[in-house]
């Protein structure tokens, strides 16, 4: 076909498509996966809200808080790696810098296992112990559920970008299996029957990295257009 | 200062085509395939009818994307982020195609076979005519014009003279033209 030609038929086919149309969509159908999610949370015996131990606890608060944080500059990469031509800006240093500050809280407890206040296992003996089985166990346990609570909000985002650009389909997809760890994470910090102790926020490091991992492999299969 | 001026005319026409003016969408895509097909004939170091698929494909993936564009970001840039996604996608999809046919043995078939078959049906052909001739016009002729022989050596393989030999293929072909029309 000439190009002339294929010019007058794209010049016909000229609906309107507003920009604005597709991040309201967006917004939405990620608010309906979030809920899904809280849903499952619920299921899983997570009922809102740990804020009794929460509230007396700044700790909890700053596990929320980098959590929303990490969230919140993931979906900015996101929607950036979404569009072709974008400068990606500081949003990957503001993701780097919760990451950052997510370890610290992961790893804080376990330098000073000392301090009760992060319910550290009290085993027989009466000490207290971060590297006991049980807590290992229960970490893996926390990370799958994370993981399980992403899948639905993983899913909705890839969907998503299949309607936009990516011209980087891995990193677009990694960054939205970010997205869908960090929140499915918020969510299930929110819903804890107590304060977070260390090994649940390290089951939700360990569910939260396997999901870009998940996403750029999605992105790979999925988001070529 | 010119891809200034560009940016800022390129984004003037999206915006109004954009609103549905079908005639400015249409002259702004002509406009951008013009800068695109330098870009990727640059890229792509040839002239081929490579480089016009790839401007349609990308003229394409612009309509289909037009949404992606966001009024804050360079157009310019949106366009020429779109046209390399899409050279790499085409660079990488022919890398495919070149390392399977890579084995020469591969290809030989294809490169020869149409050759030597059109070849032995111009024989055929050419057998077919000169079957009709009588064999003191028909053997000057083959000597002479298909295998390359001189008048004198086909005189001593016929048993002609080199008169006669020069006789009858005159004929001969004359009779051929008459017979098979043509100009003489």
């Amino acid at each position: 076909m000439k190009t002339d030609d294929l010019i007058a038929q794209l010049a016909n086919d000229l609906t309107p498509r507003p920009a604005s149309l597709f991040r309201r969509r967006t917004t939405a159908v990620v608010a309906v996966a979030c809920a899904c999610s809280m849903g499952m949370a619920w299921l899983m015996g997570r009922h809102l809200p740990g804020w009794h131990g929460g509230m007396q606890d700044p700790k909890v608060w700053l596990t929320w808080l980098v959590l929303l944080i990490a969230s919140h500059s993931a979906w900015s990469v996101m929607l950036k790696l979404a569009r072709p031509g974008m400068q990606l800006g500081k949003s990957p240093w503001l993701l780097s810098t919760a990451m950052t500050a997510l370890w610290a809280i992961t790893a804080w407890p376990m330098a000073h296992p000392a301090e009760e206040t992060w319910g550290l296992v009290s085993l027989d003996d009466g000490s207290t112990s971060l590297l006991a089985g049980a807590t290992w166990q229960a970490t893996g346990w926390v990370s799958l559920q994370v993981q399980l609570l992403a899948a639905p909000l993983l899913g909705t985002l890839i969907w998503t970008l299949r309607n936009m650009a990516p011209t980087r389909p891995e990193w677009a997809g990694a960054s939205a299996g970010l997205v869908s760890g960090a929140l499915a994470a918020l969510i299930y910090a929110l819903f804890a029957t107590q304060g977070s102790s260390p090994h649940e926020v390290m089951g939700y490091l360990a569910g939260m990295s396997l999901m870009p991992l998940l996403g750029a492999a999605l992105g790979r299969l999925m988001l070529r257009w | 200062v010119r891809l200034k001026t560009l940016e800022d005319h390129l984004r003037a026409t999206w915006q109004s085509a954009l609103a549905g003016d079908a005639a400015s969408y249409a002259s702004l895509l002509h406009e951008i395939s013009a800068h695109l097909r330098v870009f990727l004939r640059r890229r792509l170091h040839t002239n081929s009818p490579d480089v016009e698929d790839l401007v349609q494909e990308v003229l394409l993936a612009i309509h289909q994307k037009r949404h992606t564009y966001q009024s804050d970001q360079p157009l310019t840039a949106w366009v020429y982020a779109i046209a390399r996604y899409k050279l790499i996608d085409h660079l990488r999809a022919n890398q495919q195609h070149h390392n399977r046919h890579e084995d020469i043995d591969d290809w030989i078939d294809q490169l020869w076979t149409p050759d030597t078959t059109h070849a032995s049906g111009l024989k055929n052909d050419l057998n077919f005519m000169l079957a009709d001739l009588p064999d003191k016009q028909r053997l000057p002729i083959e000597h002479t014009k298909l295998n390359g022989l001189s008048v004198a050596e086909t005189a001593r393989l016929t048993g002609q003279t080199e008169a006669a030999i020069k006789v009858n293929v005159h004929r001969g072909l004359k009779a051929l033209i008459k017979k098979f029309g043509g100009s003489a």
